[in-house]
């Protein structure tokens, strides 16, 4: 049953002459079914970091985190082959998965977009837990799309770094994340959060998720940031705060409902939440 | 030929002294049928009218899968059968053959223990779920991070002693089962002395850290000659940012040790 998946793909590949195969999946069984292949460009995705110490000619590549939702999960599957130079854009790709969780065959097209942002982001993000990192851009995002009571709101999100980051911080009103072991990662504190955003300043998340304060006023400077013109107050102190700690900041734009991601000084990302 | 007439006859005489009590028989068990489909029904009413299945369906629905039949209408279930026994005992009874009836005799005698066994069963699902939520909810309280696993081991500990007790009511011999879940407990005794013993004077200094805050995340601190900025407070362990480096200190090391906090 599992082989005849990855033979169907490998067989859909010729046939649709397309440039290369992508294979998720978490199986050692897997892999010893692809060993026996000879085949130019497959690429090998995996949640699983056992399966990294097989010997293996095929290229491999660990994901970060795992994704529920099967668009974004082959969106990100597709970006970090693209990313590792696997794969390059435009080329046509058979996609199959064979995970518990799904299985599928697909043909998509390789191409930059926001989940290659997201997947850099989240492969490059060192101390920080990139579970941490998406469960906050879901928070955004359905803020963004559906704002509170129906406003618009902004708001920000620091992440890492917590230590540095509060000395460059002074709370505004009573922190109501004080001495608690409230993590993001958990799937009730969302809508918690979402209702916190209330309060002026910003949300300070430490490495492994846990909120650290919330009501924070970041302190602000202007020198070797890379900002584009006309974006206020809120971007640039949080633009200011990762250069000066090692920390990335998810801004959610009140005007504009823009989510901005900073690392180092520098945008490096910007995503409409509908899209996201 | 006569025999054979002889024989019909004989026959025909016995049927006809036993007759009446066939009747009786075939009456009693259909009276049975239904008076146990009743008491199914009356008993999945009583249960629904007193909220008792919605709260047994919860306990279900927390505990997932692992239950597999769904305990409110298995009471229902239960009855009827009890129900249905002691209708096909009367009616053996009735048709008067001896043997059935001493073995269908020890069946009945033996019912309260299965009646009771399913009581103790229902029971301590009930109690365990009671007492795994008190212990999550103190746990909560007192901020113990993952102090699920805390209600769980309380809730698994009561479902091992009722199956040990329902068990014993039904009079199967629980010994090796008793020395079983003794020597799991002793393990994990000894385990979470050695544990706590490393564990308990951090976790204690970590909730003075948490609850009385001598430095916050963010401080400047210095201990045993570290320096740098507090990262995260835990229960069990603090981290400290250095310029290159993160220095995770354990908790009790900030009762003992003079600590300087940066101004």
């Amino acid at each position: 049953m599992n082989a005849v998946l990855i033979k169907k793909a490998l067989e859909l590949k010729e046939e649709s002459k397309s440039d290369a195969l992508i294979v998720y999946t978490n199986s050692k069984k897997d892999l010893k079914d692809l060993k026996s292949i000879k085949n130019n460009n497959i690429v090998i995705i995996t949640n699983n970091k056992d399966l990294l110490k097989k010997e293996l000619e095929l290229p491999i590549i660990l994901m970060p985190i795992e994704l529920s939702r099967i668009k974004r999960r082959i969106a990100l599957a597709m970006a970090a082959a693209l990313e590792n130079k696997l794969i390059e854009e435009g080329y046509n790709v058979v996609f199959v998965e064979n995970t518990d969780r799904y299985k599928i065959i697909s043909i998509e097209k390789a191409k930059e977009g926001i989940d290659y942002g997201i997947y850099k982001l989240l492969s490059k993000s060192r101390d920080i837990d990139p579970e941490v990192i998406y469960s906050v851009l879901e928070i955004t995002k359905e803020l963004g799309i559906k704002g509170r009571e129906g406003e618009p709101v902004g708001t920000t999100f620091i992440i890492g770094d917590s230590g540095n980051v509060m000395r460059r911080s002074m709370q505004i009103t009573y922190n109501p994340f004080e001495s608690s072991f409230i993590n993001v990662k958990d799937p009730v504190v969302k809508s918690m959060l979402k209702e916190y955003s209330r309060l002026d300043g910003v949300f300070i998340i430490g490495d492994d998720g846990r909120v650290v304060s919330a009501a924070r006023y970041l302190e602000s400077g202007k020198n070797d940031i890379e900002m584009p013109k006309g974006l206020g107050a809120r971007h640039i102190s949080a633009a200011y705060t990762t250069k000066v700690a090692d920390a990335i900041a998810i801004v959610l734009s009140e005007s504009d409902k823009m989510i901005r991601i900073f690392s180092k000084g520098k945008l490096v990302l910007e995503v409409d939440p509908e899209e996201l | 030929m006569s025999q054979i007439d002889d024989l019909l006859v004989r026959a025909w005489e016995n049927v006809k002294e036993y007759f009446p009590n066939i009747v009786a028989c075939v009456v009693i068990l259909i009276m049975g049928y239904i008076v146990g489909r009743l008491a199914q029904k009356a008993i999945d009413l009583i249960l629904k009218q007193t909220g008792m299945r919605r709260y047994l369906e919860r306990v279900e629905e927390r505990e997932g899968r692992d239950i597999g039949i769904s305990i409110s209408s298995f009471i229902g279930v239960i009855v009827k059968w009890i129900i249905y026994l002691v209708a096909i005992m009367s009616a053996i009874s009735v048709l008067g053959v001896s043997g059935l009836n001493e073995i269908m005799a020890q069946l009945v005698t033996y019912l309260p223990n299965i009646i009771f066994a399913l009581v103790i069963v229902i029971l301590g699902i009930v109690i365990g779920d009671k007492a795994a939520g008190f212990v999550r909810y103190t746990c909560e309280e007192l901020k113990v991070p993952k102090y699920w696993i805390m209600g769980n081991m309380i809730r698994y500990l009561i479902y091992a002693i009722v199956i040990v007790i329902a068990l014993a009511q039904l009079k199967i011999s629980t010994d090796v089962l008793i020395i079983g879940i003794a020597v799991v407990l002793a393990a994990l005794g000894v385990t979470l002395i050695l544990a706590l013993k490393e564990i308990a004077p951090n976790m204690a200094a970590g909730f003075h850290l948490i609850h009385d805050t001598p430095f916050k995340i963010g401080d400047i601190v210095e201990i045993d000659g570290n320096e740098g900025v507090v990262d995260n407070i835990g229960l069990i362990s603090t981290t400290i940012k250095a310029k290159e480096e993160k220095i995770i200190i354990p908790n009790s090391k900030f009762l003992e040790n003079v600590v300087k906090k940066k101004l």
